[in-house]
């Protein structure tokens, strides 16, 4: 799997990946460029990037968001998006393909694919949907929001009413008369104004204009950036947020105009990120992903070796993570502070697993960590420790290389083909301490141990926790040796345990970027991995080791990349 | 149809499972009326199975001795009934049954034969030997990367897959990756864990769930029952719906940028298919032509044979009913880690296939490996034991494609990849065991196309230049 292939060669690069300057050095340039983008005055990244923000103003050029592209629904988005459009509780994308997955995500726009296969389940769920509709009585606050009149009796002037307030919503967006026409025919063609009523609408949701988010250019020659539309926004940011379409209060604002000025835009994602309920939605896609948390839906330990991890202590270690991460988004911690927590979320079952102190009750609740072994806030989940483990034993590389991957963004270059990967091949190895093997692995290739110091390292620092978390002194080979250093441009920093490698982690630079980067990655669809200085800027303008999770959320969108789009090349695009 | 007591398919379709009642209805076929216009014509289709099994083989069970017609299964593949002795807990006998040499004289064992390897340098023999099974491609570690080309079975069900209700069905049989987790080494899962690609090398979507792939095979009407009134119209109004998004979608494409287009293509593309699909379904004769039985119900990962003998199952009803003549099955997913622990192996798949010559982990993975050479021979009893509509086996007009991502799973070579064909439908000579000498995966999907009336089968993939002599 992931950690045994990577547990090889590289080259010297990779020391310098981790402790590498040019990541703040290249915040610089970025500031620049946003600047330069001068696109508007109001730019929130200009504005923002106070560090960097004078710099770019007099440079020319337009600024570089990078090509966006139509995004399709995935399925998250499809069910939730029917739940607000249609008032039901059904979740028929749950049925649908798998979405294909990139970077991590399930949002990339040029991952997500449209095949037949989808387009039948897109074709079945509307019969199922819209027939629930007309299923509900008269005075259901949905029906009567669509049905302003007596479709049957009424006319064609009154179908079209009616379209036309389902396909805004659905659509997400104003509809002109025009594109409406072939619907209103759709509905006089059926054999009873109900049936063509019915296939209207779901030819209405049936529509690449649903199922996609489409964003315009004014000019298609023209590849200079420019501001989305105010619905185009809405629905960037409600999607990203929020997972479904704008509300009302949203697209109201969209439509009125306020979305284009920071202050209109700011105050709909603080509102947006101030509502508990629906930012769960957040947690559940961005942060999952980000964290890799449902890796932990799939991991198998050796009921053997591990007779103590059940079902249970496996769905708490889920929602141990995300109760976590939503308590970051409203308690004004600065990200860095997610590496020290003094808290973690437990049920009964769960802190018994832990040996924390007891827990009643199967729900769970915020646990004080303070003075435990579980103090280290993310590097003590459970969901990463359990989930970053082969079933008989822990991964040091796998842990090793989550860390430098998902809070760092320096996933070490993958080693050459032609290493063996494997530390426990040969007969015996088994019978050694894992800091052994990986030592005798560091030094098998020419390259290898260049990369694998800094990913064995980071790894073996929480050796204290075995292949289901669970906190341990010793194994058995003896007291766990859980000390090693990382390098960096001052020298090296050394660490022992878990606790004191999270301090090391929560200083590095590049920790608030790379979150950064992930939310972007997440929200705009697209890779910013080749180019730093766009989340170095915006980490910039959220205040880097200062910025709160939210406040990193709020910066994101208040970006150029966020807010910008532009027409792409002939050159860049890809089929 | 004879069946044996013990392993009769009552037996094991039958029962709780996982607390879900799984049960699939036999299709008595001798009772079946005609397929009508198959059967007025006497001729039967032909159907392809594409068959890939995770984390290679303990390649010492599986190579066989000698060569032609006078060969031995290895011990994988062998006599059922194998003594074990390794310390490991008990063997069930209900999860052992006749091996392949039961029907010795349907199956071709192929050796020395070489896939392709993932990018230059790049680890990740898994996802390499994946994305590359059916493509004779090479696997690039790109974040949106395609195979860049169609898979054999993808081909095969363009020619002979268009009239059936499903033109092809690509299955699982494991739960695929939750989104956050990476394939081998990192790459998408998109390539590094699918087999089945279609001509722009995007991954055809793999259904993991029994009652989900019975619903599109058996359900809506589209395996030949007579459809009532209000079927017919969805019909017509499901067409009504695709013809107005598709005239839409077209003008719609003026407005976008470059970059957009590519979606809607697709988009299109896809609604068309469903189009003709749906036109296809309706032109089919009314009549009863399958018992496909009821809908199985979610089989545990940890329950034994029944999880893949429902899946095999599935398969056999497919081929028989004419639901659709191309399949492909990825029984786990790349680098699965799930546990065997029914038959005594206890731990990860994978991580058990990297055994370094520990006894333990050989010990299991020799169980693993054997168990479910017990199980394919099971398929193919199955289709054995199946008439079809010219008076033959199934499996005499069936051709199945079996073999894995790497060799040797602790060695992850690529060449000398263990490769089985079974059934008559390519015409290949049956009951040997050829060498192939390192002829390349791409030139025997020459052989199979060719067999299929694939047009223009001269070449495939990247290596496949010509097809492999002596076969037939």
């Amino acid at each position: 799997m992931l950690g045994a292939g990577l547990l090889s060669a590289m080259s010297l690069g990779c020391v310098g990946a981790v402790g590498d300057p040019a990541a703040s050095g290249s915040a610089g340039t970025g500031g620049g460029t946003t600047g330069s983008a001068g696109t508007t005055a109001t730019t929130g990244g200009a504005g923002q990037n106070g560090t960097t923000g004078g710099a770019g103003t007099g440079v020319g050029g337009p600024l570089d968001v990078g090509v966006s592209t139509a995004t399709r629904l995935n399925r998250t988005q499809f069910n939730n998006t029917v739940h607000d459009l249609l008032g039901t509780t059904a979740n028929p994308a749950d049925s649908f393909p798998a979405d294909e997955t990139a970077l991590g995500f399930d949002t990339i726009a040029g991952t997500l694919r449209v095949q037949p296969e989808r387009s039948e389940k897109y074709l079945s769920a509307s019969a199922d949907l819209i027939n629930e509709l007309f299923a509900k009585p008269a005075t259901d606050a949905t029906w009567k929001r669509y049905f302003t009149c007596d479709y049957a009796t009424a006319g064609a002037t009154c179908q079209r009413t009616i379209l036309k307030a389902f396909a805004t919503r659905a659509w997400r967006r104003p509809v002109d008369d025009a594109e409406l026409n072939p619907y209103v025919t759709l509905v006089g063609a059926g054999p009873t104004p109900k049936d063509g009523m019915i296939a209207a609408m779901r030819a209405v949701i049936v529509s690449a204009n649903f199922l996609y988010r489409f964003e315009r250019d004014p000019n298609i020659d023209d590849t200079k950036a420019h501001r989305l539309n105010g619905y185009e926004l809405a629905s960037r940011l409600s999607y990203f947020l929020w997972g479904t379409m704008p509300d009302d209060t949203l697209f109201s604002a969209a439509g009125a105009g306020t979305l284009m000025d920071d202050a209109g835009l700011k105050t709909q994602v603080s509102r947006m990120l101030s509502d508990q309920t629906r930012v769960q939605v957040l947690i559940d896609t961005f942060g999952a992903q980000w964290l890799g948390v449902n890796h932990m839906l799939q991991v198998t330990p050796d009921a053997t070796a591990f007779p103590m991890f059940n079902e249970p202590v496996r769905a708490a270690m889920i929602s141990e993570a995300k109760r976590f991460l939503l308590d970051f988004m409203g308690n004004n911690k600065a990200i860095p502070q997610m590496l020290s927590a003094d808290f973690t979320y437990a049920n009964s079952a769960l802190a018994s697993f832990y040996g924390l102190p007891a827990v009643q009750g199967t729900a769970l609740v915020r646990v004080p960590t303070t003075g435990t072994n579980r103090s280290a806030g993310l590097l003590t989940l459970g969901a990463f420790l359990a989930g970053e483990s082969n079933p008989t034993r822990t991964s040091p590389v796998k842990r090793g290389l989550y860390v430098l991957e998902r809070l760092l963004c320096s996933a070490p270059p993958p080693p050459p083909g032609n290493v063996n990967l494997n530390i426990d091949q040969g007969s015996g190895l088994e019978k050694l301490p894992i800091r052994t093997r990986l030592q005798m692995h560091q030094m098998k290739g020419s390259g290898c141990a260049a990369c694998h110091v800094v990913m064995d390292s980071i790894g073996l620092g929480l050796e204290n926790y075995d292949a289901v978390g669970r906190y341990r002194a010793s194994d058995e080979f003896g007291p766990i040796n859980a000390t090693g250093m990382l390098p960096a441009s001052g020298g090296a920093q050394s660490f022992d345990g878990a606790q004191q490698l999270s301090t090391v982690l929560a200083g590095r630079a590049e920790l608030v970027p790379c979150i950064v980067e992930k939310m972007l990655t997440f929200g705009v669809g697209r890779s910013f991995e080749s180019d730093h200085s766009i989340r170095d800027a915006v980490a910039a303008s959220a205040g880097n080791g200062t910025a709160t999770l939210r406040g990193a959320l709020e910066a994101v969108v208040m970006s150029d990349a966020f807010r910008n789009r532009r027409a792409a090349l002939a050159t860049e695009v890809k089929p | 149809m004879k069946m044996s007591k013990r392993y009769g398919r009552r037996a094991f379709l039958r029962g709780s499972v996982g607390g879900a009642t799984a049960l699939i209805g036999l299709p008595f076929l001798e009772s079946l009326a005609p397929r009508t216009a198959l059967a007025q014509s006497g001729a039967a289709p032909k159907r392809f199975l594409g068959y890939w099994n995770p984390n290679g083989m303990y390649m010492p069970d599986w190579r066989p001795t000698g060569t032609g017609t006078n060969f031995t299964f290895g011990p994988a593949m062998g006599a059922m009934g194998r003594v074990w002795n390794d310390g490991l807990p008990a063997f069930p006998t209900t999860e052992d049954g006749p091996g392949l040499d039961s029907v010795k004289d349907k199956v071709l064992v192929l050796s020395g034969l070489q896939n392709t390897l993932q990018e230059n340098k790049v680890p990740g023999d898994h996802s390499g030997g994946t994305g590359s099974f059916m493509t004779n491609r090479t696997v690039s570690k790109a974040a949106n990367a395609t195979m860049k080309g169609p898979s054999i079975d993808f081909l095969i069900a363009k020619t002979i897959g268009q009239t059936t209700k499903r033109p092809y069905l690509a299955m699982g049989g494991e739960v695929g990756r939750p989104a956050g987790v990476f394939c081998d080494s990192g790459f998408a899962c998109s390539v590094g864990d699918h087999i089945s690609f279609d001509d722009s090398g995007n991954p055809v979507p793999r259904v993991d769930n029994a009652g989900q792939i019975f619903d599109q095979l058996f359900t809506g009407g589209g395996t030949g029952g007579t459809p009532d009134a209000a079927a017919m119209a969805r019909r017509k109004q499901d067409s009504s719906i695709l013809d107005l998004v598709r005239t839409e979608a077209t003008s719609l494409q003026a407005k976008l940028s470059r970059q957009d287009k590519p979606r809607v293509d697709e988009y299109l593309t896809s609604v068309r298919e469903v189009e003709r699909r749906i036109m296809n379904v309706s032109m089919m004769p009314s009549g009863p032509m399958c018992s496909p039985g009821t809908k199985p119900g979610t089989i545990g990962l940890d329950q034994g044979r029944q999880g893949i003998d429902i899946m095999h199952e599935l398969m056999a009803l497919a081929f028989q009913c004419d639901a659709t003549r191309v399949i492909s099955f990825q029984w786990g997913n790349s680098t699965s880690n799930r546990p065997h622990t029914f038959i005594g192996a206890s731990g990860g798949h994978h991580d058990i296939s990297h055994h370094g010559g520990d006894a333990t982990k050989v010990a299991k993975i020799k169980r693993i490996d054997y168990w479910w050479h017990r199980r394919f021979a099971a398929l193919i009893t199955r289709l054995k034991n199946m008439t079809d509509i010219d008076g033959r086996s199934v499996l005499d007009n069936t051709l199945i494609f079996q073999g894995t991502d790497v060799s040797d799973g602790d060695k992850h070579n690529h060449d000398d990849m263990p490769v089985l064909l079974a059934g008559g439908a390519a015409g290949f000579r049956l009951g040997q065991h050829v060498n192939t000498n390192g002829a390349w995966f791409g030139s025997l999907f020459i052989n199979i196309g060719q067999a299929f009336g694939v047009p223009n089968m001269t070449m495939f993939g990247e290596q496949g230049k010509g097809a492999i002599p002596g076969l037939t």
